[in-house]
């Protein structure tokens, strides 16, 4: 979580950043309680995504013809 | 009532690769033709002009297209609510072929997905195109829709990492990398386009048909829904004799493009025409707005005021903070659950860019290097082969005893030397570099298997709860799995298809039905009350 805060923190906009700067504790809650619910029911999903070998796996899967 | 721009509809190309027991890869060829016939043993379907086409009843279009991947086209829709519904009641369906096709043919796993570029360096990428009518020239839509597509990914960019890079560059929009045309007309080998210029209307006299083909695959409802409702009430705009582009063209929009692609803060001030400069979000407000201003105009469909408000809304977010819209849309959803998958292997977004800045301009310039370090990217390279070059040389140079130094590395080329010193001076270790790498491929792999239908990391997520993307009630979709739009010309496709799928010589396509020396057809997209069959060859009167 606190990787997400500081994800936050990072891409919010330059002007809403700085010193002297009021932290919005609403837009922070909304922004934790968004990432937090995601987080939630990631971990199982995320595990069964990866194989044991991912190079294999790409390649395997490598594509020949798209647009 | 300008009716013309109020029909559309989505194509999509599936990745698709058949795994067999042993985890190999299956003849991907012969197994895409079987998942597509596959449908006219389940539903009601209708081959079409093409050996490897089939029209269903929901009046779809499945087929194999350039011979190795299917692809799925919506019925003619008048609201983006059927869009979404249509798009999704294509997952199902394929979903569905999948799970035929693995019982019937021993393959352990059919492996379909909506993706959107190939990360194993072949360059690949799956189109995603919408097609809406109009009745104005292509000049006058090309100049007013391309700031609209340039600063949409906003919010309809599928998220993902530049497949085109040696490091780990995460995206808004993964095919972006790969457009470099305004517009295109044919295939010119990689080169991507924004929009087509193929004058195919499909629609009878005085349509034409915007065919943009510079869209992404996108597992939120929100974000489909966005993405046509807005792109809808913009054509209508123009097509009304408005002008809503005029005062936000990008100086260069195919740039601007790249920036808003590769900028998480959505807040990049953008260079425009005007010279003045405006950042993706106050573009897009200026359609808002100007969609906004006409909302009463009889041009107008019923549906509009819907779209803004989630329009709105979705900008308001975006501005405030991106992340907000972490269970919404694709591409922030995907931030944080790599980020999250990151941080698990030790790296931060920044520290994930300090290793790109040191590594990926050497892994470049080994590209266009002189032959001795010039690295092949043929076609069929493991994703991860430059950088394990790289280990490999710092494995055979030196031993292991001090992990902290990167040194001798090939004394032949100083940019190699430089890189190492740089590395070692920010504390990258040998091991670090090879978790980073480890980390690359991993997360290629979670964004190729995130969109599989049913399977998938979205999938489980929505199952799950965790997400808060939907529009539609499901029902909707189950619906539309198997029934056409009412609104459109779809509905009379439908009937013919259901009326004649035993029929073995009919066949059909987007404006006519053909059944032995008899066809219907159907011109008109709006045309829902049932045609009359004629004579193909008729019968010369005798005079």
């Amino acid at each position: 979580m606190e990787v997400i805060m500081q994800e936050r923190e990072r891409v919010r906009p330059s002007n809403q950043r700085g010193d002297g700067a009021v932290p919005d504790d609403d837009r922070m809650a909304d922004v934790r309680e968004a990432a937090d619910r995601l987080l939630d029911h990631a971990e199982q999903a995320l595990e069964r995504a990866i194989s044991a070998d991912s190079v294999a796996f790409l390649q395997a899967n490598q594509q020949t013809i798209g647009q | 009532v300008n009716r013309a721009s109020l029909v559309f509809g989505i194509e999509t190309e599936y990745g698709f690769t058949p795994f067999g027991a042993d985890g190999s890869a299956l003849d991907r060829n012969a197994y895409t033709l079987r998942l597509v016939h596959g449908a006219r043993r389940r539903w009601p379907a209708v081959r079409g002009r093409e050996w490897s086409d089939v029209y269903l009843a929901n009046g779809a279009r499945l087929y194999v297209d350039c011979a190795t991947h299917p692809e799925y086209a919506t019925p003619e829709c008048t609201t983006p609510d059927e869009v979404v519904a249509a798009v999704r009641a294509g997952d199902r369906i394929l979903e569905q072929l999948a799970h035929d096709l693995e019982r019937s043919a021993r393959i352990s796993h059919a492996f379909l997905y909506r993706g959107n570029v190939d990360y194993s360096n072949s360059r690949v990428t799956w189109g995603c195109h919408e097609s809406l009518l109009h009745r104005c020239s292509h000049d006058v839509i090309a100049r007013n829709i391309v700031p609209h597509l340039v600063s949409r990914i906003l919010y309809a960019g599928a998220g993902g990492f530049d497949a085109s890079s040696p490091g780990l560059v995460f995206t808004l929009a993964p095919r972006v990398r790969f457009t470099t045309r305004r517009e295109f007309l044919g295939r010119h080998g990689n080169q991507r386009g924004l929009f087509h210029t193929k004058d195919e209307s499909l629609g009878g006299p005085g349509l034409h048909r915007l065919h943009i083909v510079c869209g992404e695959s996108l597992c939120s409802e929100w974000a489909d829904y966005l993405r046509i409702g807005t792109t809808a009430l913009i054509v209508a705009l123009i097509d009304a004799g408005l002008d809503p582009g005029a005062d936000v063209q990008f100086a260069e929009p195919l740039d601007a493009m790249q920036a808003i692609a590769s900028d998480p803060t959505c807040a990049r001030p953008l260079r425009m025409e005007h010279g003045m400069t405006m950042t993706a979000i106050a573009v897009q407000r200026h359609f808002l707005r100007a969609v906004q201003r006409s909302l009463r105009s009889s041009f107008m469909p019923a549906w509009a005021p819907s779209v803004c408000e989630r329009w709105s809304s979705t900008l308001e977010r975006l501005e405030r903070d991106p992340l907000e819209m972490a269970t919404c849309l694709d591409w922030p959803m995907k931030r944080v659950l790599y980020g999250e998958c990151a941080a698990r292997a030790g790296f931060s977004w920044d520290r994930i860019a300090a290793l790109n800045a040191l590594l990926v301009p050497w892994m470049l310039a080994r590209q266009r290097g002189p032959s001795d370090l010039r690295v092949s990217r043929r076609v069929g390279d493991s994703p991860a082969s430059l950088p394990e070059e790289l280990l490999q040389r710092l494995r055979v140079r030196r031993s292991d005893e001090d992990e902290r130094q990167l040194g001798l590395w090939p004394p032949d080329s100083p940019e190699a030397i430089e890189t190492a010193t740089a590395l070692d001076r920010q504390g990258f270790t040998r091991s670090t570099v090879e978790a980073f790498m480890k980390l690359r491929d991993r997360l290629f792999e979670i964004d190729t298997r995130f969109s599989e239908p049913g399977r998938g990391v979205f999938a489980s997520l929505d199952r799950d709860g965790g997400l808060d993307h939907r529009i539609l009630d499901p029902a909707l979709i189950e619906r539309a799995v198997s029934r056409a739009p009412t609104t459109s010309r779809a509905r009379q496709r439908s009937r013919f298809i259901r009326s004649l799928a035993r029929e073995s010589e009919v066949t059909c396509d987007w404006t006519r039905v053909v059944a032995g020396n008899r066809f219907v057809d159907m011109l008109d997209p709006l045309g829902t009350s049932r045609p009359r069959w004629k004579d193909a060859f008729p019968t010369a009167r005798s005079t």
